[in-house]
């Protein structure tokens, strides 16, 4: 049995391993050079602006970009000295979503590397969104925000790095979301990538994962708040149906032995009688995350963002459909990452992806962790994940293109066939 | 532990014979007329029996596939362990290597060397690979430990030019006599385990392994055997005096 208070210990800021106190940055990528940022489905956006957070000095070739998950931002390590003038509060009590993993001495050694983690476009940490003003209109975007892809997300990230001087990046690294970016970043620019490192995500959502995202947007644009997304400076928001969107994300992220071991079946007598109060321990979980995150989340970001991760398919976007040939492209060294208590992504399809690797005579390295945090493991279980990260990212590698001949006669044999 | 017993002169030219005779057992066997000569020549040179022959040395096959793999050669190394095998093969064959290994202790060991390593079962992750997808495709001491070998290498022929398989063979003198004198499991330096604890539990002997090879028209290339703690070449009689053999095969053309 695990225990039920996992205090947390954090590095405090005054740690040597903690990258400190932390102050996000603002870059507008628009503008004299990028008049318009185009989007893949056809939109444009005049204004982009990205919040990112970076650590550590660049020298050389030593950039890491690390890419959040669906409800994360910029702020992956150490402690937020802004959290009043943005309010943030949330992040008083707790640093950055990847502090065991970033900092001096850490996984992500910031003594060596500079961690470059900018947030999403269409979220709402600080990168242009749905709840920022739409220029033409002078009122929030709402709904009228473009669609954007996880294909949009690299576009910006590029251009944010190149604003920045930075042409190549060491390594690309992501969870969940994130690692979809990562491994979008190796297939459409293959040339900057060095290293690919993805934990608990795959070349596409399996079709649970994408029907949970519906229900979560069900919830949302039926709550009789949202007005068409439109509530923005209303007296009321749609926080109902983000709570659901969200108590039904967190059930997804946990496992079904974990949970049982995280909070059993103890719950609460509120009355002599039993009823619908939250008397279970895990419904006073889900009730807390729930209202928490209405607090410091866009509904219309939560849209945007699990379309884009839905949509994501890269089989379809670089190979036409075809998953080994969309895995040509890429030059990186592959690291995947998967949980075995992952429903999200399970070891299954995390294994599809790296077979696609191996069918190309690509060498990969795939490591299978046995966990029982579901697929929240890739930011839980920080200890074995971070071996892994700092040895892949530490050692040289040791690895030479295997052979392409295969593949080469397999296209050829798909190119007969259409 | 299961000791062989003490072997003096008197019990192999006496006791043996009349226990053999008891069940029936054709001493004029091939391999018993050579045992019968090997401990015959072993108690002339005054060479203790009770006790293993020479130490195996440590990952003897490991010096001899180095011999075979050429620059530029890609290597599947199946159960690659820590990758002590990939790195050499990297390092000093410039050979191009990936490993498959299930003990995730093991696969962190590889990630630390830089080496691409998949942590999986080898019989599933076999069926990824296309074939000829690689030059050599290697299966070192592993082959008793799976659930189907046989599947194993009909597959590894397949996806490699050569294979190269090694195991400890069953039918080393050394065996054959520790489990007929001791009636219980054998107990050696090649296979350490007692009966639970062994992961050992498809256990084959050469002529079991050729026997294999003649039914399938598997093409030997090369074969070693360890004896004595030494790698030879002998094509003869190998399958009583040879405490390891290593096959270097392809599929038959």
């Amino acid at each position: 049995m695990q225990s039920h208070s996992s205090i947390k210990k954090y590095d405090p800021p005054s740690s040597v391993h903690s990258v400190g106190w932390t102050k996000a940055r603002v870059l507008q990528i628009t503008g004299k050079s990028l008049p318009v940022f185009h989007l893949i489905c056809g939109g444009t956006l005049k204004v982009v602006n990205v919040e990112y957070e970076a650590y550590g000095k660049i020298s050389g070739d030593n950039v890491i970009l690390v890419m959040h998950a669906l409800s994360g931002d910029a702020h992956a390590a150490g402690w937020d000295c802004m959290t009043e003038e943005n309010g943030r509060s949330w992040r008083k009590k707790k640093p950055g979503w990847w502090d065991a993993l970033i900092g001096p001495g850490k996984a992500l050694d910031t003594n060596r590397f500079c961690v470059i983690c900018p947030n999403v476009l269409g979220g709402c940490y600080g990168t242009t969104g749905p709840s920022d003003m739409n220029p033409e209109t002078k009122k929030p975007y709402g709904l009228q925000f473009p669609m954007i892809t996880v294909r949009d997300w690299v576009n910006m990230e590029k251009a944010l790095l190149e604003r920045l001087n930075i042409h190549h990046l060491y390594a690309v690294c992501g969870g969940s979301l994130g690692g979809q970016q990562a491994l979008a970043w190796a297939m459409a620019y293959p040339d900057w990538v060095g290293k690919c490192m993805i934990l608990a995500s795959g070349p596409k959502l399996p079709v649970q994962g994408v029907g949970f995202n519906a229900v979560a947007r069900h919830a949302i644009m039926n709550d009789p708040c949202f007005c068409k997304g439109d509530y923005y400076g209303r007296p009321k928001q749609p926080d109902t149906g983000l709570t659901v969107a969200r108590m039904l994300g967190h059930i997804t992220y946990l496992s079904g032995r974990g949970m049982d071991q995280k909070f059993g079946r103890s719950h609460r007598h509120l009355t002599d009688k039993i009823g619908f109060e939250s008397e279970f321990e895990i419904e006073n979980y889900l009730d807390y995350q729930g209202r928490n995150f209405v607090e410091r989340f866009d509904a219309n970001s939560y849209l945007y963002i699990t379309s884009a991760m839905d949509y994501f398919d890269a089989a379809e976007n670089w190979g036409q459909g075809d998953l080994v040939r969309a895995c040509t492209l890429i030059k990186a060294e592959m690291l995947v990452v998967a949980f075995s208590s992952d429903w999200l992504y399970p070891p299954d399809y995390c294994r599809e992806f790296v077979n696609a690797l191996l069918n190309n005579n690509m060498p990969v390295t795939y490591v299978e962790l046995e966990s029982e945090s579901g697929h929240d493991a890739f930011l839980v279980d920080t200890e074995p994940v971070g071996r892994i990260l700092k040895a892949f990212l530490l050692t040289p590698s040791r690895r030479r293109q295997l052979r392409r001949p295969m593949i080469t006669e397999r296209m050829l044999a798909n190119g007969k066939k259409s | 532990m299961a000791k062989n017993p003490k072997i003096t002169a008197s019990f192999f030219q006496k006791e043996l014979q009349e226990y053999l005779d008891r069940f029936g057992i054709q001493t004029t066997d091939s391999d018993f007329a050579r045992l019968k000569q090997y401990f015959t020549d072993s108690l002339e040179n005054g060479d203790d029996l009770s006790v293993d022959v020479g130490n195996i040395a440590e990952r003897w096959q490991d010096d001899v596939i180095e011999t075979v793999i050429k620059s530029g050669d890609t290597v599947l190394d199946l159960g690659c362990g820590n990758g002590e095998l990939m790195l050499k093969l990297f390092d000093q064959c410039h050979a191009h290597v990936q490993g498959v290994e299930i003990d995730s202790e093991h696969v962190v060991r590889c990630i630390e060397k830089g080496l691409p390593v998949y942590h999986g079962d080898i019989e599933r992750t076999l069926a990824n690979f296309h074939e000829k997808s690689f030059d050599y495709v290697i299966l070192e001491e592993t082959l008793q430990t799976l659930n189907h070998p046989l599947e194993v290498l009909q597959k590894m022929l397949k996806i490699g030019e050569k294979c190269i398989v090694s195991f400890p063979n069953f039918a080393h003198w050394n065996v054959r006599l520790a489990f007929s004198l001791s009636g219980r499991m054998p107990i050696t330096q090649s296979l350490p385990h007692k009966w639970y604890n062994t992961p050992n539990i498809h256990l084959c002997s050469i002529n079991d392994f050729e026997d294999w090879m003649h039914s399938y028209g598997v093409s030997l290339v090369q074969f070693w055997a360890l004896e004595k703690g030494q790698v030879v070449l002998k094509k003869e009689g190998h399958n009583l005096t040879a405490e390891q053999a290593m096959y270097l095969i392809r599929e038959n053309q």
